[in-house]
């Protein structure tokens, strides 16, 4: 370090490389307070002490003897013509030192089978002692039992109490005050996929806390673009004439503003770029002769169920006497299919709401188009997905879906009915929700533990 | 004596051999054989060189090496002459009492190798020969080779780069190109082009080196190569062109003419025609107008679609005309795409490439494919080989090469180097140095790590030519035998592989015309192959959304309704003891769950749903052979703990520990706590711990980890997790793998690695390793072999150079291998870059053709590989999806189709098996003999002492060194930068310790003028300065209470040992003291401190220090009980020497025995 001037300049983590690399070439010895009668020495302070017992462990090459280092400059033929000892010396002093202790009035020799995951060969003396062993026909005294031991010690209990059994899959049964009265649509939405996330987030109270530091993924990402989106109508009621580029710069801004760092920010750069033009070539589409309302609040008090349902629009559009109920993705949108099925009842039922009055601004309306917004930025930048074909009834699925609901909350106002997990695996997303690894999934899906049942 | 056998004469030393062995083919033997038989010939051991392709077949040969010269060693003299006479096929009497003694000494010789035996990897080898010589290979001395966790944390690094890159230069080339690649692909394709980048840096390097050199860009290559010579074109512009020489005039009037015939098909013609013709000019995109001439595909319709025979020829002609046109145009515009990404990903492939290099050099790495490339360059560019190899152990005579089918190009490189001078006919040596390669080109299936498995037979010839050339012999030897499997699992194996199409892919070795195999098993074992009907997909009704069912059945499906045929099998086929035969008993024996080998492609949901039936039979398995560390439930447990303790306030991690084997809490207990709580769980928890035994329990555990976690680093923590007790005395590792099975022991140990590699990273505290892991993907390979008599369920690729009595495979109506990078090596070296067969033009088209050929190769190589794992029987079976299958069950060109037709060839009978009608090929199982019997192999019992905490030992006898024991001494440390600012008193101090530390050695005249000759080096003093120093050091060192400590005969750092009457008992002292003298009536011991500033009085001094002087002073007055013993402190900032008072050493003795009673 003190001659450091003499080095050609480093970065922070060549650096950081060159301080790890000269302190791991110093040997630090602990040495201080031992057990009075076990002591862990290396092979020649091993040699100062004597010991009724001994153990010799890491018997494989490599390890005892440890190989000698390579010469960069001198090699053994070369060492020879000098004169010099050949690098073989020093596995002649590690052989004295096994030599010595294997003199101990009782000995155990230990070598590994494997070492860092790879099989290990055993140490030359232990192949030595065996052949010559096998050649004077002496056993050598072997330990299996040993073995035994140490996995015996950690072993799966043979007979478990019911506590240490494989955990099968949740079925939570609470009480029917515990149960949630009010739920917003994309609850629904999961409720009908997977009720123990809703058992958990709206009955235990438990939410996922974003850990420091953690890259910012899909969840961040959406709510960004969400936000541009909005900011788009309230900052601009009227388009200005470069809106694409003023739509470009409020979308970084706000993908900075939730975390995104810069390494991905050069793809979401080129997202943007061309994000922007799509968007606004919509916008001008959409906004003649439309009321637009963003980020609305609806609620829809269900009487005869006592059941509040509750919807945030990202977009409502009042347009000759109809609201237009638009909703932005970042991801793929849910197909006709699933809104159909009412496996995505978020658009249906924030349909129900808005004919029932629920949203305050507007009073009771009839809902027009169901959309779905994905917003990629991609080859296709964006793409308006219609939630219903065009040769559905909208009315009737609409009706349906209310009455689903219903039907479902009556179910689960039978104190028998569960809360299990993912009810529906075909139309569950993918792994990763936020409360799988509560539901112990793994445990009872993929281990398959006594009998337990998986889905997809 | 009969004729040397195949084997034999591959092992003949003399010669150099290429053998091609068939699988089961007794290879390693061979290997083995050769080596032994070249040391018995007095070949040097450190002059062989053997290639092996995975670490573990390196310690299987080196192992099997000793054991045969080991038992060398201790034969007697008959006997080992019938040995070697067996090895080498010569009579027993050709071999005279010195070989004998000399064959005895080769194992010592060989355990001593100079540098150890050289049976290592290809890689291991490189490594080994980089570090001998760094400088002539220009790499960094003491350079680390990246494991694969690491190498992916560097090229995480380097792609950071590039964004930042990109960010940084929008409109340069690389973040066009960046900004290109971003929108075309998808997060995942993206981020995979980038680590594809890696693998083919080389690749890409070299054909942009071969463009420089003949004198153009890339870029002009790549547009010549797609069809644009000298002139790059944009495709949009390309398609816009097309569309203006539209005549929509014409299309009018085919529009028109297309009704007039009044078919339907034309009608609907005629509308897209019209449409296009009559909208906003705007309107028409290239796409809608070439989408009226192509079908949905993309391909152009035929002839006979456009326009009925009732349509006007002329027209009929037009509209061939026109399709032509946008046809060619859709086609050219394809080409310019083509160019137009390629150019783009090159672009970012030579960044990205800079950039990981850039990064890897800054740590000093190299990975795996830098250790083959620089050591071909060091061999045959930067040194001499024959000269490096010298300098090397002497130099290499003889190369032994295995599994030379996965063998890449590069190391073959390294193989032509190393026996460059072996055959160049130089005198006697050349027919001294041999090659031996083996390899089966059959089962070649690593193309995807750069084997080139068609090297081999053009490896073989070169070599056959040149060995020949130089005088030496040459032996082309096929080993046909197989002594694995059963001679129907044989007959079949050929059979499958006997028509024209599949030679190519699989080849019979040189001078047979098909692939044949050699029963060589003489057990009588009547082997069998079955093959089971295919399960079809069954129809499941939709789930209903609003009425969910309670107890959500399982989804039926052919996966599982497969898994659990194949469990039953199983299960049916223990427990009816059907017989295997026993390799190492050598005869007939019940099976059990060990013989039994499972093989799938990819580990997918068939994978998986194959373990969890078995498991739910309650077969043994060993689980997955690979898993995926974060998605392994042990590991969030631990991570879920780590987050717990980091963020007491965390409720959801907090209730997941909770839910885990960590604290065992079931669900209604959680209820219990979470609901309706006020505030966090964590408080709950600790409010409420006395209402079940579980939440004490968990509450006990969590503050202990909480309080552990604060002080300990990850590795020591997690270790004191695993191990810590609960009330009952089970580890927690224990009821982790309890409830979560064996498996769950690997995850754990690997979390345990991970913790210990990263302290080595100098990562030490939870919060820093938790945020590590959290986004890394690290796959642990699992060793599955053991004697745990578990099925094992495991891909092809992890099962070669296994085998199994039977094997069962299950996988095989998969049609093709996953999807590829976008980026296309085309046959000539080149790249393209087309995401998909809709975007190829020409050229990548046939680059692509050219992989698909390469993929279906290597897929029926897999095939061969699977099959022939199998020693006694083979099932194989399969699903497929209720519209895919064709008139025999399954598509063509799979592995079940392969697999039908050898059976029917062979006239496999039907059998009707419990309700499933299979065809057989070879003997109904049979069960084992009932006198077999069973052997017992339970585990010896844990003792009971092992289960309890060992008793706290009463320490015996306690060390310690008088300034530990005293607690530590707080002397504040001098700040580095006060030596620069003149003289501080800091300096002034540590001068005067020098002083007392170097003068008293002197005699008393010459220290005057010492003090004054080092206090002259401390150029900055003032003359006044040192004068006052040297003064005051003196002053101290004549001090007449304390003069004799300093005088003759005293000495420095004296060592102070032992235990007195007055120390506390078991209390033993081990110490330096700085300076001590022994008089004939007194012993006078001394210690410097460097306390600023200097205390007063005695009493102001610290009293850890008083405490280490009455130790010394305890144990010397026990040592010297005749002499009074005095002690004193010497203040060096002062200076000042200060005694201390007897007084206050038997206070301090009084003291310190009181503390330890």
């Amino acid at each position: 370090m003190a001659h450091g001037g003499a080095l050609p300049p480093t970065t922070v983590s060549g650096f950081s490389e060159l301080i790890q690399a000269l302190t791991a070439e110093t040997l630090v010895r602990t040495g201080g307070a031992t057990h009075p009668r076990l002591a862990i020495l290396g092979a020649i302070e091993a040699r100062l002490v004597r010991a009724d017992r001994l153990v010799l462990a890491g018997l494989e090459e490599g390890v005892w003897p440890r190989l000698p280092a390579t010469d960069p400059f001198l090699s053994r033929p070369m060492r020879e013509a000098l004169g010099l000892p050949p690098p073989e010396r020093r596995l002649g002093l590690s052989a004295h030192d096994f030599a010595q202790a294997a003199c101990a009035p009782e000995v155990l020799l230990v070598s590994a089978e494997r070492r860092g995951g790879q099989p290990a060969v055993k140490s030359r003396w232990l192949w030595r002692l065996q052949i010559l062993a096998a050649g004077a026909e002496v056993e050598i005294p072997s330990r299996p039992e040993l073995l035994d031991w140490a996995r015996a010690l950690d072993a799966p209990l043979a007979d478990p109490p019911p506590a240490l059994r494989p955990a099968a899959r949740p079925e939570p049964r609470p009480p029917l005050a515990a149960r949630p009265r009010r739920l917003s649509v994309t609850q629904v939405e999961t409720w009908t996929r997977d009720p123990y996330a809703i058992y958990a987030r709206h009955i235990l109270r438990l939410s996922p806390l974003d850990a420091p530091d953690a890259p910012v993924e899909a969840g961040p990402r959406g709510t960004a673009i969400h936000v541009a989106m909005e900011r788009l109508v309230s900052d601009h009621p009227e388009l200005p004439p470069d809106a694409e580029a003023r739509f470009e710069a409020l979308l970084l801004e706000e993908l900075v503003k939730v975390g995104v760092r810069r390494p991905a920010l050069a793809r979401e750069t080129a997202y943007a770029r061309r994000l922007a033009p799509w968007v606004i070539g919509w916008e001008r589409q959409r906004r003649p002769d439309a009321r637009i309302l963003v980020e609305q609040q609806g609620a829809l008090h269900l009487g005869e169920i006592d059941f509040t349902l509750t919807a945030r629009a990202d977009r409502l559009e009042l347009k000759d006497g109809l609201a237009h109920v638009i909703d932005f993705k970042t991801g793929a949108p849910p197909t006709a299919k699933q809104v159909k099925a009412h496996f995505a009842p978020q658009l249906t039922l924030t349909a129900a709401i808005l004919q029932g009055g629920g949203f305050a601004a507007l009073g009771p309306v009839g809902a027009g188009e169901l959309l779905y917004v994905q917003l990629t930025g991609r080859e296709i930048a964006g793409r308006v997905v219609p939630a219903l074909g065009a040769e559905e009834d909208a009315q009737t699925i609409v009706a349906a879906a209310l009455a689903g609901l219903k039907q479902k909350v009556a179910e689960f106002d039978d104190p028998t009915s569960p809360y299990i997990s993912w009810s529906a695996p075909q139309h569950a997303k993918s792994w990763g929700g936020d409360y799988d690894h509560l539901a112990r999934r793994f445990e009872w899906h993929v281990m398959g533990g006594s009998g337990a049942e998986g889905g997809a | 004596m009969s004729a040397p056998t195949a084997q034999m004469r591959a092992a003949d030393p003399t010669a150099s051999v290429f053998v091609t062995a068939n699988a089961g083919s007794g290879k390693t033997k061979t290997l083995v054989d050769r080596v032994a038989r070249l040391l018995l010939k007095g070949v040097k051991p450190e002059a062989v060189l053997c290639i092996t392709y995975t670490k573990a077949a390196a310690a299987e040969m080196q192992g099997r090496l000793f054991e045969v010269l080991g038992a060398w060693s201790v034969l007697e003299g008959a006997v080992l002459r019938e040995k070697l006479a067996q090895l080498e096929g010569r009579p027993a009497d050709a071999f005279d009492d010195e070989t004998l003694s000399r064959a005895r000494t080769l194992f010592a010789r060989a355990l001593e190798t100079p540098g150890g035996l050289k049976i290592q990897t290809i890689h291991a080898f490189c490594e080994k020969l980089l570090r001998r010589f760094p400088l002539e290979s220009g790499v960094a001395p003491g350079f680390r080779v990246l494991e694969d966790a690491a190498a992916s944390a560097v090229s995480a690094r380097a792609r950071e780069r590039v964004a930042e890159a990109a960010l940084d230069g929008p409109e340069g080339p690389i973040g066009r190109a960046y900004a290109h690649l971003a929108v075309k692909l998808d997060r995942r394709a993206f981020d995979g082009l980038l680590a594809a980048f890696e693998g083919q840096r080389d690749a890409i390097r070299a054909y942009v080196t071969r463009c420089e050199a003949a004198g153009r860009t890339v870029a002009d290559d790549v547009w010549t190569v797609c069809g644009f010579p000298g002139e790059p074109s944009d495709p949009e512009a390309l398609e816009a062109e097309a569309v203006a020489a539209c005549d929509w005039a014409k299309w009018r009037l085919a529009a028109e003419a297309l009704i007039a015939t009044a078919s339907s098909s034309d009608a609907k013609l005629s509308a897209r025609l019209a449409a296009l013709a009559e909208c906003a000019a705007q309107g028409r995109g290239f796409e809608d107008c070439w989408g009226v001439f192509s079908t949905a595909a993309g391909e152009p319709l035929k002839d006979s679609s456009l326009g009925t025979k009732k349509l006007d020829p002329a027209i009929k002609a037009w509209l061939l005309e026109e399709r032509d046109r946008l046809h060619r145009a859709c086609t050219r515009a394809r080409a310019a795409r083509v160019a137009v990404d390629t150019v783009h990903a090159l672009t970012l492939a030579l960044a990205h490439g800079e950039l990981y290099a850039g990064a890897k050099a800054e740590t000093g790495a190299l990975d795996f494919d830098d250790l083959v490339a620089r050591t071909v360059e060091l061999l045959t560019e930067r040194a001499d080989a024959a000269w490096v190899l010298y300098k090397l152990d002497g130099g290499i005579d003889h190369i032994l090469l295995d599994e030379a089918q996965d063998t890449a190009p590069a190391q073959w490189d390294i193989l032509r180097a190393l026996t460059e001078e072996f055959f160049a006919g130089e005198g006697a040596r050349a027919a001294q140095r041999t090659l031996f390669v083996v390899g089966d080109e059959k089962q070649s299936i690593y193309a995807f790590q750069g084997a080139a498995p068609e090297r081999l037979a053009e490896e073989a010839q070169g070599y056959s030519a040149r060995i020949a050339d130089g005088g030496g012999v040459f032996l082309g030897v096929p080993l046909l035998e197989s002594w694995r499997s059963t001679p129907e699992v044989l007959r079949f194996v050929d059979e499958v592989f006997r028509p024209a199409e599949m030679r190519k892919a699989v080849p019979p070795p040189p001078g047979l015309d098909v692939v044949a195999h050699k029963a060589g098993r003489s057990d009588g074992l009547a082997g069998l192959v079955e093959l089971w009907p295919l399960e079809t997909e069954p129809d499941t009704p939709e789930p209903q959304p609003w009425t969910a069912p309670v107890d959500a059945p399982p989804v039926e499906n052919a996966r599982k309704a497969l898994a659990q045929r194949i469990a039953a099998r199983i299960a049916d086929a223990i427990a009816r003891g059907e017989a295997v035969y026993d390799k190492e008993l050598k005869r007939l024996r019940p099976m059990h769950g060990g013989d039994v080998l499972i093989l799938v492609r990819g580990r997918d949901g068939l994978f998986e749903e194959i373990i969890r039936a078995l498991k739910s039979r309650g077969l043994a398995t060993a689980g997955a052979d690979r898993m995926q560390l974060s998605k392994h439930i042990a590991f969030q447990d631990l991570m879920s703990l780590i987050r717990t303790c980091l963020f007491p306030r965390d409720d959801l991690s907090l209730a997941e520990v909770l839910r885990s084997p960590l604290c065992d809490v079931d669900e209604a207990e959680l209820f219990q706590l979470a609901h309706g709580r006020q505030g966090s769980l964590w408080a709950a928890l600790h409010a409420r711990r006395g209402e079940a035994p579980a939440f004490e329990a968990a509450a006990a555990f969590l503050d202990w980890a909480r309080e552990e976690a604060a002080i300990r680093t990850p590795f020591d923590w997690l270790g004191r997790v695993l191990a810590r007790l609960d009330g009952a005395g089970r580890s927690v590792r224990q009821r982790i793998v309890t409830r979560l099975g064996r498996e769950a022991e690997d995850a754990l140990d690997e979390t345990l690695n991970q913790a210990l590699a990263a302290e080595a990273r100098g990562v030490f505290d939870l919060e820093r390793f938790a945020a590590a892991q959290a986004g890394s993907e690290i796959e642990v390979k699992r060793e599955l072999e053991g004697p745990r008599r578990e099925i094992r369920v495991m891909t092809v690729h992890g099962a070669k150079g296994l085998e199994a009595p039977v094997v069962i495979l299950p996988d095989t109506t998969r049609t093709r291998q996953g999807a590829r990078s976008p980026l296309l090596p085309t046959p000539d070296g080149g790249f393209l870059f087309a995401a998909g067969k809709a975007d190829d033009c020409e050229a990548s088209a046939e680059a692509r053709e050219a992989l698909e050929a390469k993929d279906e190769a290597e897929d029926l190589r897999l095939l061969y590989v699977a099959l022939t794992r199998a020693r006694d029987r083979l099932i194989v079976c399969g699903r497929i999806a209720k519209r895919a299958g064709t008139a025999s069950g399954a598509p063509d060109q799979t592995w079940y189709a392969h697999c039908a037709r050898a059976l029917e060839t062979l006239e496999a009978r039907k059998v009707d098996d419990g309700g499933l009608a299979l065809r057989r090929f070879g003997a109904d199982p049979i069960t084992a003999p009932a006198s077999a019997p069973a052997e017992s192999d339970a585990p010896a019992a844990l003792p009971a002492w092992a289960r309890g905490l060992a008793p706290a030992e009463r320490a015996l006898a306690e060390y310690a060194s008088p300034s530990d024991l005293a607690g530590r001494a707080r002397a504040p440390a001098p700040s580095p930068l006060s030596q620069t600012r003149g003289l501080g008193r800091f300096r002034r101090g540590e001068l005067i310790h020098r002083l007392l530390q170097l003068l008293p050695d002197l005699p008393e005249a010459e220290r005057e003028a010492a003090a004054a000759r080092l206090l002259a080096r401390e150029r900055d003093l003032d003359p006044d300065q040192r004068t006052e120093m040297a003064e005051a050091a003196l002053r101290v060192l004549g001090d007449p209470q304390f003069a004799d400590v300093f005088g003759p005969g005293s000495r420095a750092e004296a060592a102070v040992a032992g235990t007195a009457p007055s120390l506390p008992p078991g209390l033993a002292v081990s110490g330096y003291v700085d300076r001590m003298a022994v008089a004939p009536d007194r012993v006078l011991v001394v210690d410097f401190k460097t306390n600023r500033p200097t205390p007063d009085d005695i009493a102001g001094a610290d009293p850890a220090y008083l405490d280490q002087m009455a130790l010394y002073w305890a144990v010397l007055s026990a040592v010297f009980p005749e002499r009074r013993v005095e002690a004193a402190l010497v203040w060096t900032d002062g200076p000042r020497l200060m005694p201390v008072p007897q007084a206050v050493i038997d206070a301090r003795l009084e003291r310190l025995r009181s503390l330890r009673r």
